[in-house]
């Protein structure tokens, strides 16, 4: 009855609220519940407005069932009610949505639940997470301030949060080319921010593992900075990623970083001190560390690509403060490398110095003949942060 | 984080067999040295609102700013200094001490080979 009273007000947050797993609203079902059968239920569902008496009928199956810790059945049954709800979606306005963020978050919950097959659970989550995406982009009818289009970015999130889950990060890109091709799609700045922030980590995302870092850094800096300042873990996502990244153009990590991120500070310091020391033996150590995880192999990418410039750089400073002037025997930079815990070649070590200097790490020539790097007069290291293309590798 | 709990069954559910268990603690064990309380999982967590105001967000919150209102980059959560004179003597000690090695270890090569 209460669940007719909100469909005919409109009231979408009170139905999300009716139809939700958990809350008081699904204890007081199961309180109240004597005979939970499809059959004794089936003469309440004529007393409501279509499709909603079968909608109240599964989600009382899927109640049942969670209780009864049964949750692959409570998967079936809320997946069947998102069928039908998705029948009944797309015939309204953008008001049905709290319903919609309801009914699909308590859906992914209950895939991660699924044991032993999770993983087939959760791209069938994916599949109808995709398919409410499409019935908010095919909204043509309601008006543009209440219109399904509203829900697009929400849902987004939820197919690439699914993807990700999965491991199948290459079908984002179906959605990402949909999101283009309908023009028609307000514009990302005028949605709530958490839908505008989680789309940015998951693109931002996208662009790292595609090891495009310099869109990463745009995005994952704009979810970073839009963020709200209390979501703790979420931001601290976001810097996982983006940490790498700042290393690349220089930036370091501040005290207040650590301070705030302590678990960010234990990622990253091993990384920073092989750098600051020159060390490059500590420095494979630590991006060893990293790939004992398959999440953070991809870090360690970053890193790698990152922080092994850095530290070549920091190596040949050091020797030209040594050296003072303006010549440096390849020798010597063959030397310290080998001091750093890198036993390589001379003709790499030259090769290194070459590299260097053509991705403007540094300025000057090598003398292929005298064996020796010639620096610049002035301004022979250029500060990391004006190099014109810091993520060139 | 209230979905700690649903994670920890998540991993017992996963690792069913007894012999598969043992394997995944060793990861497990790692990850407490190296990543400390870094999240198992990149899923970006449901935010308990939608929507906030400009003074909420991380921005505001570093600059007492608005978004927009300030350049993206340099602000206090990073640093930009690299250099490090203490470590920079010890290594050109290092560097003298492996330059000197090494023609050591040439001078040395000759009289062993006879």
């Amino acid at each position: 009855m209460a669940i007719a009273n909100a469909v005919r007000d409109e009231d979408g947050q009170r139905l999300a609220a009716l139809v939700r797993i958990s809350g008081q609203e699904a204890v007081n079902l199961l309180r109240d519940l004597r005979d939970s059968r499809r059959t004794s239920l089936a003469r309440f569902s004529s007393s409501i407005v279509d499709p909603w008496g079968e909608i109240a009928i599964a989600h009382v199956q899927v109640l049942v069932n969670v209780e009864d810790k049964n949750f692959v059945e409570s998967y079936r049954e809320q997946a069947a009610l998102l069928n039908l709800f998705l029948r009944f979606f797309v015939t309204k306005s953008g008001w049905t949505l709290p319903v919609l963020y309801t009914v699909l978050r308590d859906l992914r919950e209950l895939s991660d639940k699924t044991g032993k097959a999770v993983t087939k659970w959760r791209e069938d989550a994916a599949r109808i997470c995709n398919k409410a995406f499409s019935s908010c982009v095919t909204d043509r009818s309601s008006a543009p301030e209440d219109s399904r289009k509203w829900g697009i970015y929400y849902t987004v999130g939820l197919v690439l949060k699914s993807y990700f889950k999965v491991q199948r990060t290459s079908l984002s890109r179906n959605v990402i080319r949909a999101l283009k091709a309908n023009n028609d799609i307000p514009p990302l700045t005028e949605y709530p921010r958490a839908h505008q922030v989680t789309y940015k980590y998951y693109l931002g995302m996208l662009s790292f593992l595609n090891e495009d870092y310099e869109q990463a850094e745009q995005e994952l800096t704009q979810a970073f900075y839009l963020c709200h300042c209390q979501a703790q873990s979420n931001l601290e996502r976001i810097l996982t990623y983006l940490l790498p990244l700042r290393l690349l153009r220089g930036h370091l990590p501040s005290d207040e970083l650590s301070f705030r991120f302590p678990a960010l500070k234990a990622l990253c310091d091993p990384f920073i001190n092989a750098i600051r020391k020159g060390d490059l033996k500590q420095f494979d150590d630590a991006l060893n560390e990293t790939a004992t995880q398959k999440r953070l192999l991809d870090l360690g990418f970053a890193y790698n690509r990152s922080a092994l410039l850095l530290l070549k750089l920091l190596v040949l400073r050091w020797i030209s403060g040594t050296s003072k002037g303006t010549r440096i025997p390849i020798a010597m930079f063959h030397a310290s490398l080998r001091v750093s815990g890198q036993d390589i070649p001379v003709e790499e070590a030259e090769c290194i110095v070459a590299n260097m200097i053509f991705k403007g790490f540094m300025r000057g020539y090598v003398s292929h003949e005298k064996q020796m790097v010639v620096l610049a007069q002035t301004n022979s290291f250029p500060k990391l942060s004006t190099r014109a293309n810091p993520f060139a590798y | 984080m209230a979905t700690d709990p649903k994670k920890t069954t998540e991993k017992s559910v996963d690792s069913e067999k007894a012999g598969e268990k043992k394997d995944d603690e060793k990861p497990a064990q790692n990850k407490t040295t190296l990543q400390g309380a870094l999240e198992e999982d990149d899923e970006f967590e449901e935010f308990p609102v939608q929507d906030w105001d400009d003074s909420s967000t991380e921005l505001a919150h570093l600059k007492g700013g608005v978004p927009g209102g300030a350049k993206a980059d340099g602000d206090k959560l990073w640093e930009d200094n690299w250099d490090d004179d203490d470590v920079e003597e010890e290594f050109s000690l290092q560097l003298r001490n492996e330059l000197e090695k090494n023609s050591a270890v040439k001078r040395g090569a000759e009289p062993m080979e006879h």
